[in-house]
């Protein structure tokens, strides 16, 4: 082990977690009110993704010559907070369907592969109606430059999603513990009958739910389009993980889900610059996997729920 | 009257499980309402509540139809519902969970609620803070009557308040329930046979398959 590569893990492995932790907050916020897993979050990244790529690049037009011109519609700045509200669109339209009378009582099982066709549906017409062109990359809305924290210099980009990540969970965490409509999701995720026998509006709560979160899985689809060259393929791998990350919480802690994304980003930082050696990209995923199982069963325990995240029994 | 129900089918599912029910609960009287299990007890109060959708037939509240309208605005409108079991929020403190009942209050006045929830039952007040699955049976009791109570109702829906408690705490919960009714509230308890407080009601309906046996009505 080289010890000395420590600091650059820490940070750029928090940098990393930034990316990771944006759809585990989607997430487990949508998991409160629905107790079903929200895939349709990977087809509202993609979604926010291209958005946010077409309108900073431009469209494609297949004339290669074209290739490597900025054709930007708008900045940077307005195209991420379009990206943002055309994904909180798209969340409140999916949460409008699934709180509806029609499908609220359907089982969770029956709601959960509703979500995986909203992943595909979501993300198979945003991929077919829009392409990007014009530059191969990206551009962020927080410009090229880097900082230096430490001996290790980050890019403002990444940074950027660290910080908004850190202030998306802390205003998450104020808003569901002192506001009335918070109490309400909190209740909600304890027991929904018993929440609407008090007076909560189930299909109003729920459907402001989705399309919040729709709008943090749009932020993340963007964030993360600005960081990879190919960003489509990777958001499905990153709607897996975030899974995983969200697991750690129970599916219901944001804070969990947090330390979840950072233990990831960390790990695999350290598996990527060779903490541990030379590792095979097959082997860090089951590395970061089997260190992510391990979290999930001792953050379960902590937390005195079953693996399978069922209270358990109080004597 | 309070609560006037007639004629009310309803079920799940377009299934009816009640059958042409009729009753009515005036404001400052405690009915109870008997039945085995499955007798349609539950089904009646989540019916009035408006859970269970009315398939024939017409509730009304003070003379209001609400057949049609949704929880949320039948608990604006005055309807508390304590449920069988309790279904206290067990991962929210005490007063969170008096504070949901107080959904439909204006933000000013649900600290009235609090005040009035802590003077029907005084214990809770020891308790705001404390995880509110981690009280007593008793003590859960009080607070699922206490956050029905929370939005002032006119109508106060109790499901086997006496279920799992001990015979002290039975008496104790329905004192304050005669103690709620004496106040103007119309207090409608759905209970098992051998759980009736005889003492604490005016009137007893006895509920069979989803109907009220007409001749086994007993008033005090």
């Amino acid at each position: 082990m080289q010890l000395d590569l420590v600091p650059e893990i820490v940070v750029l492995g928090l940098t990393v977690a930034a990316l990771y932790g944006m759809l585990p907050v989607a997430i487990v916020l949508t998991y409160r009110i629905s107790r079903t897993i929200g895939f349709v979050h990977g087809g509202i990244a993609i979604f926010g993704a291209l958005v946010y790529s077409y309108l900073v690049r431009g469209p494609a037009d297949g004339d290669a010559a074209h290739f490597g011109h900025n054709d930007a519609i708008i900045g940077t700045t307005p195209a991420i907070l379009i990206a943002i509200a055309a994904g909180a669109a798209v969340g409140i339209g999916f949460g409008a369907l699934v709180m509806s009378r029609w499908m609220a009582e359907l089982p969770g099982m029956t709601l959960t592969v509703i979500s995986i066709a909203g992943l595909l549906v979501i993300g198979n017409l945003s991929g077919y109606y829009i392409r990007p062109g014009g530059l191969s990359i990206t551009p962020s809305p927080f410009g090229d430059g880097g900082t230096r924290i430490g001996d290790v210099v980050v890019t403002n980009h990444r940074l950027a999603a660290l910080l908004i990540l850190c202030a998306l969970v802390a205003a998450l965490a104020l808003f569901l513990s002192r506001t009335y409509t918070g109490l309400a999701i909190r209740a909600i995720a304890d027991d929904v009958e018993a929440s609407v026998w008090c007076g909560a509006k189930l299909r109003l709560i729920g459907t402001g739910v989705y399309g919040a979160s729709g709008a943090i899985a749009a932020l993340g689809g963007a964030m993360y389009a600005a960081a990879v060259a190919e960003p489509v393929d990777g958001i499905l791998l990153l709607l897996v993980r975030g899974m995983l990350i969200a697991v750690v919480g129970g599916l219901r802690s944001l804070p969990l889900a947090l330390a979840g994304a950072v233990l990831y980003g960390i790990l695999e930082t350290a598996l990527v610059v060779g903490f541990f050696g030379d590792v095979s990209a097959g082997g860090r995923e089951v590395t970061l996997s089997c260190a992510l199982l391990a979290l999930i069963v001792i953050a379960a325990r902590v937390r005195k729920e079953s693996f399978f995240l069922l209270e358990r029994r109080q004597a | 009257m309070i609560l006037e129900a007639a004629d009310l089918i309803a079920g799940y599912n377009g299934q009816p499980v009640l059958h042409k029910v009729s009753l009515q609960v005036a404001a400052g009287e405690v009915v109870s309402l008997l039945g085995a299990n499955g007798a349609g007890k539950s089904t009646l109060l989540k019916t009035i509540i408006g859970t269970v959708p009315v398939i024939q037939g017409y509730i009304r509240l003070e003379g209001t139809g609400i057949s049609t309208w949704s929880p949320a605005k039948r608990v604006a409108a005055g309807i508390g519902l304590s449920p069988e079991g309790r279904r206290i929020f067990a991962n929210l403190s005490t007063e969170e969970n008096l504070l949901m009942g107080a959904a439909s209050l204006p933000r000013a006045r649900k600290r009235d609620g609090l005040d009035r929830a802590f003077t029907l039952f005084p214990v809770l007040a020891d308790r705001t803070t404390q995880k509110a699955g981690t009280l007593s049976g008793g003590e859960q009791q009080m607070v699922a009557i206490a956050r029905a109570m929370m939005s002032s109702p006119k109508l106060l829906l109790v499901e086997e308040p006496s279920q799992g408690l001990a015979p002290v705490v039975v008496d104790a919960v329905y004192a304050t329930l005669r103690e709620i009714a004496d106040s103007g509230v119309a207090v409608l308890v759905a209970e098992q046979f051998q759980q009736v407080h005889e003492d604490a009601s005016d009137r007893i309906l006895v509920i069979d398959k989803g109907t009220i046996v007409p001749d086994r009505h007993r008033t005090r």
